[in-house]
């Protein structure tokens, strides 16, 4: 599937939604399983536009549709190219860090999944349209605090802020540089430079 | 909840991210019969799907993604579907109606 071109892709997404309704499926769970971007600033984006127009082609056929969205993932959020440089202990970030930010972890994406489909099929009534999986909400200082917790050096973890009106011009600059498959990064508050991005991009 | 009550679950997507994570979780609901029936939908099942998949009492089945008709077949019976196809991964090489250079691939 990994191989397929987005056109492609978009033909089969329309036979499925046809097979799902011919079959009399009850609960249609579309590929999202990332960033909310229906309330994100880049909900414009072609890639997001195409998720929300395939919602709505398939709310028109299927009795029960459900979008699942994560924020990023937990296990994979606190890295050296998003700017969390753990073994120098300095976390480089947008802001001050004292805006609470979602992450959400592998596992509450199964279980939750997994119960979510369950119940939209049991109760479709009681199940919103749109579900987020957030297993952990906290400003980045409270998770630096967590790190600092466990940090076998007892050092504090030092925060560095970029300013957001920085950030945002630095995005304004780049973001037609920027793989489709990092926009999902781009639009938390997590990426301090975009740098760092491309050495992300490099070592997918 | 009775077993009457539990769903025929399909899924699409199995191999990936995100279906690594949900489809364990699957298996376990499928033991527990809190989900009557779980099938894999792939292009091509490889032996080790078949296999993992049968030791937990689940069924694979090929399909061809472009063809409503071969979907049909598979998702007869089925009350659910998931699909955990990396649709930003699959859009990254698309070039196409928007004139956007979306992708570096």
């Amino acid at each position: 599937m990994m191989g397929l071109q987005g056109s492609d892709w978009e033909q089969n997404k329309e036979a499925l939604v046809d097979a799902l309704s011919k079959a009399k499926v009850s609960v249609y769970i579309p590929s999202e399983f990332g960033t909310y971007h229906y309330v994100s600033n880049y909900r414009d984006h072609p890639m997001f536009k195409l998720k929300a127009h395939h919602f709505e082609e398939a709310q028109k056929k299927i009795p029960k549709v459900v979008g699942i969205f994560t924020a990023l993932m937990m296990e994979q959020a606190f890295f050296k190219p998003l700017g969390f440089d753990n073994e120098k202990e300095v976390w480089t970030i947008v802001g001050d860090g004292d805006v609470p930010v979602s992450v959400t972890s592998n596992t509450d994406v199964g279980k939750f999944t997994t119960e979510a489909a369950i119940m939209a099929y049991q109760h479709p009534d009681k199940v919103p349209d749109h579900l987020v999986i957030s297993s952990c909400t906290m400003t980045f200082q409270e998770y630096a605090r967590g790190f600092d917790k466990y940090a076998e050096s007892g050092n504090k973890t030092k925060i560095v802020g970029k300013p957001v009106a920085e950030a945002k011009a630095d995005w304004e600059a780049n973001k037609h540089k920027i793989p489709v498959y990092m926009v999902r990064f781009l639009i938390l508050p997590f990426l301090p430079s975009f740098r760092s991005l491309w050495r992300v991009a490099k070592e997918c | 909840m009775s077993s009457a009550d539990a769903p025929v679950i399909a899924i699409v997507g199995a191999n990936g991210y995100i279906g690594k994570l949900v489809v364990p979780e699957l298996f376990n609901a499928l033991k527990e019969k809190r989900i009557k029936e779980l099938r894999i939908l792939t292009r091509k099942a490889s032996p080790s799907l078949q296999a993992t998949a049968a030791e937990n009492g689940a069924t694979v089945h090929e399909v061809v993604y472009s063809d409503s008709a071969s979907l049909q077949k598979a998702l007869a019976g089925v009350n659910v579907l998931i699909s955990m196809v990396s649709f930003d991964m699959a859009y990254s090489r698309y070039d196409g109606s928007t004139g956007i250079r979306l992708g570096t691939e």
